[in-house]
């Protein structure tokens, strides 16, 4: 058996094992003894790749804001657990945003209660909207017609974490102008900003997909 | 029905969380994400070459799950279904981006071109003692897509040439050919790879 025969003959030798004659040829020639070593080689460290790489943190927290957003399971966090925290700062909310965890202001905004009372605020359950938030912009009706034709309690979900988050920016943006030089202030500003963002982020896979 | 105390959650079998799934439970949900994690981001991270898509991909996967759970019978295993249902979302990603998978022109008679390089690394026959993960994994990477594809289903994931050519609508023997020439091409990667190392001692 020659080589070029040998190369043909290549896949099933690996899948099914060698002929008589293949393994003869392998006996007595280096190179495809080589090249038959070498593939067989790289098929079984491949193997060991498998479930070899851990998903960081914020994929499951996306996952189960996402799966709380459509319903699929109940929303199960009390208004006493500590919020999560996003790990990055954001751009100015704009539809252009980046695609980061998306899902971390759902679990803020819901269990949003914590941070609105280090704003002086009233602790609000999850599924009530502010008792006199402000009025939505174009952007947020933009965002409410980019998920108009979800399931109506989406929709409605989305309509209440805006007007929340709206609120939340508001006294946030009046503890700034009030206490300019306190920091928490500003960063529960910074936090507010970014957690509209993300549900402008949410909004956009959405109606993307 | 009430939930389920964290203390208890952690205790939970593959089965039984499967059962609280279908009814809704958060933290059933959690159990079955921590026990297959690994498995759907890895093949997502290596099919795609992305981390960020491979987490969006990750998370369309367990959506589609928890969407579907209650549909599921147990005619196959649990890990089976949710991997195939994951392959299907990469693939659907893939292919809305409109990279080419499988070409339906190859048959199983190698070109030429597709001929084992003997240039590079010559003198050293067997690549035994190059490969590790890092230089692996760099390898995959830089491999043309359609090959990477067929590679990580079949030589990472397990999956059999017939259950590739079903889910990326080719012939079986498109399956056989292109993963026969990835593995070429990974090993030529391979080689100038150590071949570099090697020249810059």
């Amino acid at each position: 058996m020659k080589c070029a025969e040998f190369h043909k003959a290549l896949p099933e030798v690996l899948e099914n094992g060698a002929t008589a004659a293949e393994a003869e040829h392998l006996r007595s020639c280096r190179e495809c003894s080589g090249l038959t070593q070498d593939l067989t080689l790289i098929a079984e460290q491949a193997r060991r790749l498998a479930a070899s790489d851990e998903p960081p943190p914020q994929v499951w927290q996306r996952i189960r804001a996402a799966a709380e957003m459509e319903g699929l399971i109940e929303s199960a966090r009390p208004a006493a657990d500590p919020p999560l925290v996003p790990a990055w700062v954001p751009p100015a909310p704009t539809w252009a945003s980046s695609t980061l965890a998306a899902a971390f202001v759902l679990v803020l905004v819901f269990s949003g209660a914590l941070l609105y009372r280090n704003l002086g605020g009233h602790a609000t359950p999850a599924n009530a909207v502010v008792a006199d938030s402000p009025a939505m912009d174009a952007n947020d009706q933009k965002v409410l017609a980019s998920v108009a034709d979800r399931e109506p309690e989406v929709r409605a979900r989305y309509e209440r974490n805006l007007r929340n988050v709206n609120a939340y920016i508001r006294d946030a943006k009046h503890n700034v102008e009030t206490n300019p030089d306190d920091e928490d202030a500003r960063d529960s500003l910074r936090q507010a900003y970014e957690q509209k963002a993300m549900l402008y982020e949410m909004a956009m896979s959405h109606a993307m997909q | 029905m009430p939930q389920v105390k964290k203390t208890e959650v952690a205790q939970l079998s593959e089965a039984e969380a499967i059962e609280r799934a279908k009814r809704g439970d958060p933290d059933a949900f959690e159990v079955l994400y921590a026990l297959h994690k690994r498995r759907v981001y890895s093949l997502c991270l290596r099919m795609t070459s992305n981390v960020a898509e491979a987490e969006d991909l990750t998370q369309e996967a367990f959506l589609q799950l928890y969407r579907k759970i209650a549909t599921f019978r147990g005619e196959s295993a649990f890990s089976t279904w949710l991997h195939r249902m994951a392959v299907n979302v990469v693939l659907m990603k893939l292919r809305k981006k409109g990279l080419p998978e499988v070409s339906l022109e190859e048959t199983l008679e190698p070109q030429q071109e597709d001929a084992p390089r003997k240039d590079i690394g010559a003198r050293d026959l067997v690549l035994a003692g190059s490969i590790d993960r890092v230089n692996l994994e760099r390898a995959i990477e830089s491999l043309p897509h359609g090959y990477r594809v067929i590679f990580v289903l079949h030589d990472v994931e397990g999956y059999e040439h017939n259950e590739i050519a079903e889910m990326m609508g080719c012939s079986i023997g498109n399956s056989k050919s292109q993963l026969h020439k990835a593995r070429l091409k990974l090993r030529e990667l391979l080689r100038m790879s150590r071949a570099e190392k090697a020249s810059s001692r």
